[in-house]
């Protein structure tokens, strides 16, 4: 069974925690066990940890990305 | 009135004879001393005229020094004008170029100053802006929009 960490700003639903054990399983073929955090600060969206891969889908990471545009101008 | 011859050549003779003495003694030595004395003045006029010679001779040899002198010294202050004029100019140029580098550093550091305050014045206005969309969107983002995010998120990894 392998550790995935999944961060999110709010608690995860029991229909959305299947969603995301089911991207994920699929994403990283094999067969995970989730490790949930929640973290305000990520705002919304979702975080996703395996070894040393991460996706970031959260907002806060988008308005990071945004931010980061705006100031290269 | 008788004449008597033997008086009268008595007379001839004895006026011959004091003649005579007379220019023996008398006329050659004074002769002499008056030629003597004429060629003293000879000699003190040809001197007179030998030193004024000599004396034109100094005066013009003077005046060449002089006017040498004076040539001299005029090309000596010509160069001299010529060098200072050439030192004013590379003085001038020197100070203008270092003038016209200052002016160029000041523009410069001038326009890295307006780009520094203009990058500050956009992060600030960007971090402003950041802050006040995460917080609308952090107080707008339920539960259930925010269930919703998720979701679309997977399915657009997915794909």
């Amino acid at each position: 069974m392998a550790e995935v960490i999944i961060t999110t700003a709010h608690s995860l639903a029991d229909a959305d925690k299947i969603l995301v054990e089911k991207f994920v399983a699929q994403r990283f073929s094999i067969k995970p066990t989730l490790k949930l955090q929640v973290d305000p600060k990520v705002i919304g969206g979702i975080k996703i940890q395996y070894g040393t891969e991460e996706i970031d889908a959260t907002v806060a990471a988008k308005l990071n990305s945004v931010k980061q545009q705006l100031l290269k101008g | 009135m008788d004449i008597q011859l033997p008086q009268i050549l008595f007379q001839v003779v004895n006026f011959g004879v004091v003649m005579g003495a007379l220019t023996y003694l008398l006329y050659k030595p004074v002769q002499k001393a008056l030629d003597d004395r004429a060629h003293r003045i000879a000699e003190g006029q040809a001197a007179a005229e030998a030193a004024m010679a000599e004396k034109d001779a100094l005066e013009s040899q003077k005046r060449k020094l002089e006017r040498d002198n004076d040539k001299k010294v005029a090309e000596l202050i010509e160069q001299a004008t010529k060098k200072a004029q050439a030192q004013k100019q590379e003085i001038l140029a020197k100070a203008k170029a270092e003038a016209q580098q200052e002016v160029e550093k000041l523009k410069e550091q001038w326009l890295i100053e307006k780009q520094q305050l203009k990058q500050d014045m956009r992060q600030e206005l960007v971090e402003t802006v950041m802050s006040v969309t995460e917080k609308v969107i952090g107080q707008k983002l339920t539960d259930k929009t925010d269930s919703k995010l998720i979701a679309d998120e997977l399915s657009r990894l997915m794909k």
